[in-house]
């Protein structure tokens, strides 16, 4: 149903001339019926006719005008695009060859700059490298982040995993000083089965090699005097037990049996001094009297018995 | 659509080949109504100015987008009234800021003048001129650019519709919200 709201809409689009022949001689039928509407409809008639219509001052306007032209003669503004690539078919092919054109120059102008620049490492080989990278300029670590796992071959080589942004995978043999500065920096690591890991592989060593660098012996001792796990000092004391019989590692065992938190560890470092006979006399009296673990206490006083017997 | 004269078509057609004199034949032929319809839309002299010059540079730069699917003219406008959409935000943002809002339409209907001579004529018609100015103003950005399209620049609503890339009806909707809008406003003075 039409009411007087729908033709009141109707009115400004026939006074604008755009309302179909249709709609127009309805809404003239309805003017003759409805006098409401034939009243607005000369009210709005009275109000578009009377809005002003005004024009520009011609010297402002020409003012403008003479702005715009010194800018676009100026070249402030990129110039327009060329009718010949934008809209024609060859300029267009041009368009897309010069691109292709200027990517494969691209790509062989990098990989040439690749070969160049061989020399020196790229923060990829950085990231990723399994080694010191040399390069002419010295040799560079890869940073190291920490140290995943250790495994120890079958041939008796070392496959290192360790995190520098990636993930790494080393191997090596236990000669090669890489593989040890990497069980080095992964006895001192957070992780406290890597730091297991690392002592185990240096055990391997030490039995492989009978030897070891002073720089791991004191990475041991300082996990016997810092570490809480009990498992990784014990073995440690393992580690120690596999090395020859050397003045300094007597001392670290000595040491341990004496003041070491763990009475389990204070026995191992016992049992393997005794093993190896190293309870020089001066000192097993005190033992006797002064260890606070009973087994000790009583394996010295036989061990003195022993000697008296002797 | 009123389609273009054959003359136009050759200055767009040349005008997009890149020719410069061209353009300015084409700025020279529209440039007046265009600053009209920008003051008409901006109701502020600064930023009429303003959305003109930035409208023929788009225009310039964009000329090759033209498909002549549409007159040059409607086409053209599309762009001011882009521009003078964008233009008002920038303005009711930076009153925002300011705290400190200007008097639109004290000073710019002087830079109208009437059709007709008489001294007497053209000061009414400024008076005219400020009111709508301060009228229009208190329509939304839509409705503004459906009014003055449709009242000055006789445009079609379907031509309205597709410039606003809207519904016809929503045209004709906006159309009679503006209009009642502005009655409302300036309809006590013409009764005086």
């Amino acid at each position: 149903m039409k009411n007087c709201s729908f033709y009141q809409k109707q009115l400004l689009v026939n006074l604008f001339d755009e309302l179909p022949v249709d709609d127009d001689q309805d809404l003239q039928h309805h003017l003759q019926t409805c006098e409401t509407c034939r009243l607005e409809s000369l009210r709005l008639r009275s109000f578009i006719d009377r809005l002003p219509a005004a024009h520009l001052d011609s010297s402002w306007s020409r003012y403008n005008r003479q702005q715009l032209f010194y800018r676009l003669r100026r070249k402030k503004i990129g110039k327009a695009e060329s009718y010949f690539w934008a809209s024609t078919l060859a300029g267009r092919m041009l368009r897309y060859a010069s691109f292709a054109l200027a990517l494969v120059l691209f790509f062989l102008l990098g990989r040439t700059s690749m070969i160049n620049s061989r020399s020196l490492p790229s923060v990829q080989d950085l990231m990723t490298a399994d080694r010191l990278i040399v390069t002419e300029y010295g040799e560079i670590s890869p940073h190291l982040l920490d140290v995943n796992k250790i495994n120890i071959n079958a041939d008796g080589s070392f496959e290192i995993v360790y995190q520098t942004l990636n993930l790494v995978r080393l191997q090596g043999k236990a000669d090669d000083p890489v593989i040890r500065q990497m069980i080095n920096n992964a006895l001192q690591a957070e992780n406290a089965t890597v730091r297991l890991h690392a002592v185990k592989a240096a055990q391997f060593i030490i039995d492989d090699q009978c030897a070891m660098d002073k720089k791991t012996i004191e990475s041991l001792e300082s996990i016997l005097e810092n570490e809480k796990n009990l498992g990784i000092k014990l073995a440690v004391m393992k580690t120690f037990d596999t090395f020859p019989d050397s003045p300094a590692i007597e001392q670290i065992l000595l040491r341990s049996m004496l003041t070491d938190s763990s009475e389990a560890v204070r026995i191992q470092a016992f049992k393997i001094l005794a093993r190896r006979g190293a309870l020089t006399a001066p000192s097993l009296p005190m033992q006797s009297t002064q260890n606070n673990n009973i087994y000790i206490r009583t394996k010295v006083q036989q061990l003195l018995q022993e000697r008296d017997v002797l | 659509m009123i389609a273009p004269d054959e003359n136009e078509i050759s200055l767009i057609v040349r005008a997009q080949r890149g020719d410069e004199k061209a353009f300015e034949e084409l700025v020279k032929k529209h440039d007046h109504s265009v600053l009209t319809f920008a003051l008409y839309m901006t109701g502020n002299r600064l930023d009429a100015e303003d959305v003109y010059q930035e409208s023929f540079l788009r225009a310039f730069k964009r000329l090759t987008g033209f498909r002549f699917e549409s007159s040059f003219k409607t086409w053209l406008l599309s762009i001011v009234v882009r521009q003078s959409i964008n233009m008002r935000k920038k303005r009711r943002l930076r009153q925002v800021l300011s705290l400190n809002r200007q008097e639109e339409w004290e000073n710019e209907a002087s830079l109208l003048c009437s059709d007709q001579d008489e001294a007497e004529q053209t000061v009414k018609t400024k008076e005219m001129m400020q009111l709508l100015g301060k009228s229009l103003n208190r329509l939304t950005d839509r409705e503004r650019a459906i009014f003055c399209l449709k009242n000055r620049e006789n445009l079609k609503i379907r031509e309205i519709a597709e410039l606003l890339d809207c519904a016809e009806g929503t045209v004709k909707n906006l159309l009679f919200r503006a209009c009642r809008k502005l009655r409302q406003e300036m309809e006590p003075y013409f009764r005086d």
